[in-house]
């Protein structure tokens, strides 16, 4: 490939970039995804790790959208599926793992994705409201207003795995095992895990997915109207039921994806609805503008931040003559906020009528929880701000979660009640 | 030159983003399970446009826009597929 002068310098001007976001230092990411985003074409590669990033809107939709071009089968290759070789126990934990649906194209990826599509209707995800409300309720009963906590570890941290706790049929009592067993599993997904604590993780992760494998015993024994129960008896779009590993990977991956990312999307958003106190008063007054707020909380700052895919084929993005089997990160942060697709896209606005923001990306790996987080999202948010009126920042700094560039939410975030 | 325009809907493909009620909600609701029902095929001329962004914005593409210059030729591109 011949580069022309400017051509190097923006490549190593993108690369400086890229580094200054993989160093895991930087608190606010979003100037640097707008800085690679209005770079050249916002179509860089990144010599380093021997991939490519894109960053505007109609590129990331592109590459969501042709998953024949640009697939998901990308386990193997990310670092879920860093272990050790020679360790059986690492070995069956990948061996599971590798079985999830997000890292699935078609028609694999139908498949497994039909038995969750009957399972997580917007209907059945309804029924699930009475059981949201009373897991919401107990958790906040135990504050007052006025008291200072740190929302995350007082609240974002609980609400999510109490509630898919609760939908899986775990008693209450075993929640707090499923947080860290559910922290250790979505570590494994961290790059920057890695030797002994890389070691704990799986092992830890093997006691879940071995718990989650009495839970499903017990349902095949005795089914109740569960999600489980729901699972064990729905049969993919082939007639097939799923065997007892690609249903616990799946458990798995629900456990993991709903947690942190619902974490992520309250903190962001209680974040976002106290910097602008007039969204949090409409939030409280007008019902109808709560789905437009959460909307754009996901757009503004979505709970994950980039996600990558492997090319099928030598193809050509950009400028970049690339590989078959070349990763390509997609930067749904830097997309969120591309002015092409958004109107001032750095303003917080509640009411934007056409927000198709990628927080819960494009295409076939739309987020199958999206109708659930939504619900968690709106009733959680409803309560919180109606029991606390006079809510506020803390005192303390907020410091952002920068160590796991993927999922990105908060790490601390004062408020006084 | 008349444009005829018509929508059509899968909701076999419908994640029940959502995205088309918010921004369209006199021509797309939600069916029983909560997947994408159409309420009205032919749009007023003045909602091409909405009803158009409303499909482009489907993260699944579960909207699809006919155009055509004469409102029989749909039928026509579907009676000569074998």
């Amino acid at each position: 490939m011949t580069n022309t002068q400017s051509d190097s310098l923006t490549d190593s001007t993108a690369a400086d970039l890229m580094l200054r976001l993989l160093d895991g230092t930087v608190q606010d990411p979003f100037p640097i995804y707008d800085d690679l985003r209005e770079l050249g074409d916002g179509l860089h590669w990144f010599a380093p790790m021997n991939m490519a990033v894109a960053t505007r809107y109609d590129d990331v939709r592109r590459i969501a959208t042709d998953h024949g071009t640009f697939s998901s089968d990308t386990f193997w290759t990310s670092p879920a599926g860093m272990h050790d070789p020679n360790d059986a126990e690492h070995r069956r934990f990948v061996g599971i793992n590798s079985l999830e649906f997000m890292f699935a194209d078609p028609p694999k990826h139908t498949q497994l994705r039909s038995t969750f599509r009957h399972a997580f209707t917007p209907a059945a995800i309804k029924t699930w409201r009475p059981l949201v409300e009373r897991t919401t309720d107990e958790l906040l009963d135990r504050f007052e207003p006025g008291q200072d906590v740190d929302f995350v570890t007082a609240l974002a941290v609980d609400v999510p795995v109490a509630i898919i706790g609760a939908i899986l049929g775990v008693p209450a009592d075993d929640r707090k095992l499923l947080r860290e067993w559910s922290f250790s599993m979505s570590s494994t997904f961290d790059p920057m895990v890695q030797g002994e604590r890389r070691d704990h993780c799986i092992r830890h992760s093997l006691e879940l997915l071995d718990y989650l494998a009495e839970i499903v015993a017990e349902r095949r024994r005795h089914p109740t109207d569960d999600l489980v129960s729901l699972l064990v008896g729905t049969r993919t779009d082939d007639g097939e039921l799923l065997d007892d590993p690609t249903l616990l990977a799946q458990l798995g991956l629900l456990l993991i994806a709903g947690n942190e990312t619902t974490s992520n999307l309250l903190s962001n958003a209680v974040r976002l609805l106290m910097d602008h106190p007039q969204a949090a008063d409409r939030w409280r007054q007008d019902p109808t503008s709560r789905t437009g707020t959460i909307e754009e909380v996901l757009r503004c700052d979505p709970p994950l931040h980039m996600t990558g895919r492997n090319t099928t084929k030598p193809l050509r993005l950009g400028e970049h003559d690339l590989e078959q089997g070349t990763m390509v990160i997609t930067l749904v942060g830097a997309a969120n906020r591309d002015p092409r697709r958004f109107e001032d896209p750095d303003r917080f606005d509640i009411d934007r009528t056409n927000n198709p923001h990628l927080a819960f990306f494009h295409g076939i790996h739309f987020c199958v929880g999206a109708p659930l987080a939504r619900l968690e999202g709106e009733i959680f948010l409803t309560r919180f701000l109606s029991r606390f009126p006079e809510l506020m920042p803390g005192s303390d700094h907020r410091v952002r979660r920068t160590a796991n560039l993927v999922s990105r939410g908060w790490e601390r975030l004062p408020v006084r009640l | 030159m008349t444009e005829h325009v018509s929508i059509r809907t899968h909701p076999d493909r419908c994640m029940s983003a959502g995205t088309c009620i918010r921004i369209a909600p006199t021509y797309f609701a939600a069916d029983d399970d909560g997947w994408v029902r159409l309420l009205r095929r032919t749009p007023a001329p003045e909602d091409v446009a909405v009803i158009r962004s409303a499909a482009e914005a489907c993260p699944t593409a579960s909207i699809d826009i006919d155009e055509t210059d004469a409102p029989n030729e749909p039928q026509q591109l579907h009676t000569r597929r074998t």
